[in-house]
Parts: structure tokens; sequence; C-alpha cells
């Protein structure tokens, strides 16, 4: 690290070079000053805001100024709150759901996808595609799909089976969704998937091949293990995204049936925006973050254990 | 060597090129699960609200334009917000990612190596707090400075939301700019900025394209800020629009569906002229 920075630094040579690190330097601290101040006014002060506000006493009268520090108090109700261990519980299945899934299918459909062939380059520019729709058309679309008299229920009519009542049912709901998020969210493991599959050296199937390793073989010995990085990677950033996701959401269940597919962000959007308890909002929003955070934290050891 | 040579060839064909039927069935499967639903939608959207009601998923119906003869209206003007919100955003964005990437990526001296370090830190920590957070003290913040209900309010929070993204993905291509071509134009008298513009610039500039596109999308269809920071619905971005409908007409399918294509078609058109620039956006965003 500092044999780097000794590296990096400009030759002093003469007089002209003394001056020439300290006109540059301002010259830096105006090209990162516009972005720095963006991000503190609408990023991290509007963070640090909700920290106080998490340890504040704050209704919709005193919203805008007068905030009382009350501690801890907004701690207590949410963590003996039915409420907000069943969205812990909740966001925990969806984003399971979401994780495995990606993975699992994120990975057969990247092996079937990874030839240089027209079908398989047409095919994976339809998935890119849809991960580049806007959620709340990809929500609709399948609140449509979804529908009691819709399109999946038809199919299942088709082959022998009854209607599922998939977003009506406090059982299903979540996994619905979750699927949903999942239908949005694959593009993006197959992508990662097909690229590190192509990565693979071809001399080393081809070793294989030679040492009589039968296609399953290979796949399960000699695939996987190299792909443990990607895996690794793509389960952090699906579990992250799982423990964000707020917009299918809002646009498919809005929560319901009940709370049953009311996951962390939205109960913390919830409270403070549909029941203004911005307290109780905060807290819950603190929370979901201090998870999020150590996901992320996992993230960036992956990452970079993987550079 | 002549030997591995040929192995080589050998299994390069037989990993790339020679499949068998196994996955030429697997990408036709994909195809139905995100090719069908698609199709799907897109037939919905001709068809006469009447024919949905008596069935939804009836296969027969006489294609209409009614859907969207009656959307054209309200989805204009939606659309029209989504084009100055995500070309507000884009703008803004690159105007101070671009510049910032840069002084990211030089490390000048040991004070500035600290700063971009802690710059750094704070990026990735911003980038992982979820949109829906901080969604309170955002709309104090732009309630006091008068800024709710105004395309601008959105721009703002927009752009710094998507920020941390632009700046950890435009900075590689600056790493990689050799700085003996910089210290090259300096000699020659260019100044700092003009070294910027007219040296370092152009040779990052796939990485910014690929940025300004991924932003774009993103902020074109941007749900969460769009329906909280507005309160007039007749200023509702498309996105924004689309989640009423979910509550206001739940039922009305054709309409809805006609709505989805329609503000899915810019999508499209960007789609095809950038296809490879978006994967590769994906896979760095990803990996950093």
């Amino acid at each position: 690290m500092a044999a780097d920075l000794e590296l990096s630094a400009p030759p002093r040579r003469g007089s002209i070079a003394i001056r020439r690190p300290r006109r540059r330097r301002t010259g830096m601290v105006w090209f990162l000053g516009p972005a720095v101040a963006l991000l503190v006014v609408f990023s991290l002060y509007p963070l640090i805001t909700l920290i106080r506000m998490a340890f504040s006493d704050v209704g919709p009268t005193n919203l805008l100024s007068g905030w009382h520090w009350v501690g801890f108090h907004n701690f207590g109700p949410v963590l003996s709150s039915a409420e907000f261990w069943g969205s812990l519980k909740t966001t925990v299945y969806f984003t399971a759901g979401v994780t495995v899934v990606d993975l699992a299918l994120g990975f057969v459909f990247a092996s079937w996808l990874s030839y240089r062939s027209l079908d398989a380059r047409f095919v994976q520019a339809l998935m890119v595609f849809v991960w580049a729709l806007p959620s709340a058309v990809v929500g609709n679309i399948w609140r449509f799909l979804f529908a009691d008299n819709g399109f999946v229920n038809k199919l299942l009519g088709e082959v022998g089976l009854g209607a599922v009542n998939w977003l009506g049912s406090a059982q299903l709901s979540i996994w619905t969704v979750s699927l949903i998020a999942c239908w949005a969210s694959l593009p993006l493991s197959v992508v990662l998937f097909r690229a590190a599959l192509l990565n693979i050296p071809t001399e080393l199937l081809d070793a294989a091949a030679v040492d009589g390793a039968s296609r399953w073989q290979t796949r399960v010995r000699i695939v996987l293990p190299l792909l443990r990085p990607t895996f690794l990677i793509l389960t952090i950033l699906n579990m992250m995204y799982g423990f964000r996701s707020f917009d299918y959401i809002y646009v498919v269940t809005h929560g319901g049936p009940g709370t049953t597919t009311t996951t962390l962000p939205y109960l913390s959007y919830r409270d403070a925006f549909i029941k203004f308890d911005f307290g109780r909002g905060a807290v819950e929003a603190i929370l979901s973050m201090i998870m999020v955070a150590a996901l992320g934290l996992a993230y960036l050891r992956a990452s970079r254990k993987e550079a | 060597m002549a030997s591995s040579l040929a192995t080589r060839r050998r299994a390069a064909v037989s990993v790339h090129d020679r499949q068998g039927v196994g996955p030429r069935i697997g990408r036709v499967i994909i195809f139905l699960l995100y090719g069908i639903p698609l199709l799907w939608v897109l037939a919905t959207s001709f068809k006469p609200e009447s024919a949905i009601l008596k069935n939804p998923s009836g296969l027969t119906f006489t294609p209409t334009l009614a859907q969207y003869r009656g959307v054209v209206g309200q989805v204009w003007p939606a659309m029209l917000n989504s084009l100055q919100i995500g070309i507000g955003t884009t703008v803004l964005t690159l105007a101070v990612a671009v510049p910032a990437s840069y002084a990211l990526a030089r490390r000048r001296n040991r004070v500035w190596a600290r700063i971009i370090a802690v710059t750094l830190g704070l990026l990735i920590v911003l980038q992982m707090v979820p949109q829906a957070m901080t969604i309170m003290p955002l709309y104090s913040i732009l309630a006091q400075w008068h800024l709710t209900n105004t395309i601008f309010g959105i721009v703002l929070a927009t752009s710094a939301m998507v920020l941390p993204f632009a700046i950890l993905l435009i900075r590689p291509f600056f790493l990689g700019v050799p700085v003996e071509l910089e210290e090259a134009a300096t000699m020659d008298g260019a100044s700092i900025w003009s070294v910027f513009a007219r040296v370092v610039m152009p040779l990052a500039r796939n990485g910014i394209i690929t940025v300004a596109i991924m932003i774009f999308m993103q902020s074109w269809g941007e749900l969460l800020y769009g329906t909280t920071f507005l309160s007039k619905p007749d200023a509702y971005p498309v996105g924004a629009m689309l989640a009423l409908q979910t509550t206001l007409y739940g039922t009305e399918w054709g309409h809805l569906m006609a709505l989805g294509v329609l503000i899915t078609l810019p999508v499209l058109v960007l789609f095809i002229f950038s296809q490879r620039r978006l994967m590769q956006g994906m896979l760095s965003g990803a990996v950093k």
C-alpha cells in the first residue's frame, strides 16, 4: 500500500515540479466536490436524520421541528411487537426464495446459454430485456398472469389441475411475490454465471474429457468448484436484494393479504407514511439496514477475495 | 506441443459448439418462461375489454386499438414527466459522477489517497442503504426547499440514489487510462481541465455511455420517489402512474397492459441499441 503510494506520487524535479502537485490537488477538489455535496445533502444527511429519528419522539405534529431525544425508547415497542418479528420472518422467506431459485436456476440456465449459437444469444437478450423492465411493469404483468382467472390458472386447468389463489392466499402469497422477484432478477445471475462459465479454460475441461470424465462428472467435480466465487457473490447480492425489496410488494400485494407479504422495508414505509409513526418506522428501517449492512460487509469481503 | 494443440482444438469444439439436445430444450424452456408472458401481455393489450371481462385468458378475439386509444391521453403526460426525469437524472448524475470518478482514480499524494479511501468507503455504504429507508428524511429536506411536487426534486433525489453506482462503475475506466498520457499533455501546457476533457474523458467513453444508459433506464421506471414526493397524480412519472392504476382500476386488465406496453417501448428502443453495453454494465456493476 505504502510503496504503491510512493510510486504514484509525482517526481520532484526543480521548482516547477514542486508547484505542480499543489495545483493539481486543488484541481481534484473541484472534480470531486459536486458529487460529495450532492451525496452529503441527499444521501448522508437523510441517513443521519433517520438515525436521529429512531432515537426521537416524532409524530405528524412535530415532523419538521422540535424532536425530543428519547434514547432507545422507540426500540422497545418494535422489538416486542409480533408484527416486527412476523415481517422479519416474511423477509427471510422472501429472501431465501429469491436466493435459492436465482442460484439454482441461474446456474442451470447459464449452462444452457453458454454456447455461441444464435438462439442462445437471442434467449439471453430476452432475459436481459426483462431485467431492464421497470418494476411497476413487471409487477403488473404478473398480477395479471397470477389473477384468479388468469393465464397461469388457465394453464393449470388445461393439464387438469385446479385453480390456485396465488396472490390472495395467506400461505402462498409471499412465495408468489418471491417468484415474481426471481423472474425479474434471474437474468443478472444468468449473465454472471455465463461469464464465469465461459471463463473456464477449455484445456481444463479437455483434460477431464481425455481422462474419461463424463459430462456430468466434469460439471460437478470441475465446473462447480471453479464457480465458487460466483456462487458466493451472487448469494450475498441476492440476499441484499431480498432484504431491500420494496417495489414488487408495493405494486403487487401492498403487503397483504393481511400482513402476510409485509417485508421489513415495506413495514417501515407503511408505519411511517401510512400510520405516521415516524419513530417506529425509523427504528424498523435501521434494524433492517443493520442486517443489509452485515450482508454488505460479507459481500465486500467475498468480492475482495475473488479479485 | 502439436498434439496438445490438436486436443485443445477438439476440446473447444466439444465444449462450445457440439451440444446435445439438453441445452436446446433448456433454451426453449427459458423462452417459454420469459417470452410467453411478454407475448401474452402484448396480445391482451390488443383485446377488447368486453372479451377480457368474459374470459381473461381467451385466445380468440378481434384485435383492436381501443385500449391504446383509451390510455394515450393518460400515458402521454406521464411519459413526458418520465422523459424529463430520465434525461435530467442522467445529465446531472454524469455531470458530477464523471469528474468525481476521475478524481477518485488518481492518487496524487498521501492526503489525496486518504480522501479517495474514505470517499470510496462512503460510496459503498450509501449504495447499500435501501431506497425506502431514507425516504422520510429526504421528503422533509425537499419540503423545506420547496422541491416536493417538482420534477427537479425527483431528479435530485434519484441522482443522489444512483450516484454511488455510477461512480463505482465509471472509475475503473479512468484507472485504465495511463497516467503517462496525461503527463505528456500537461508538459505540452494543457490545463488540468483540458487534460480531463480532451485526453482522459474520450478514453473512458465506453464506461460513461454504459452508465448513462443504465441510469436512464432506472430513472425512467422509478417508482417510490414519484409516488411519495409528488402529490398530484397528473404530475406522476410512468412508474408511479402505473402503480396507482393498481389501486384504482385493478381489474381493467386491457387498459393496464396497454399502459405497460407503451411505457416499455422506450426501454425496448434503448435496449435494442445497447444490449451489449447493458450486459457489460450488469457484469461490472456486480463484481466491481
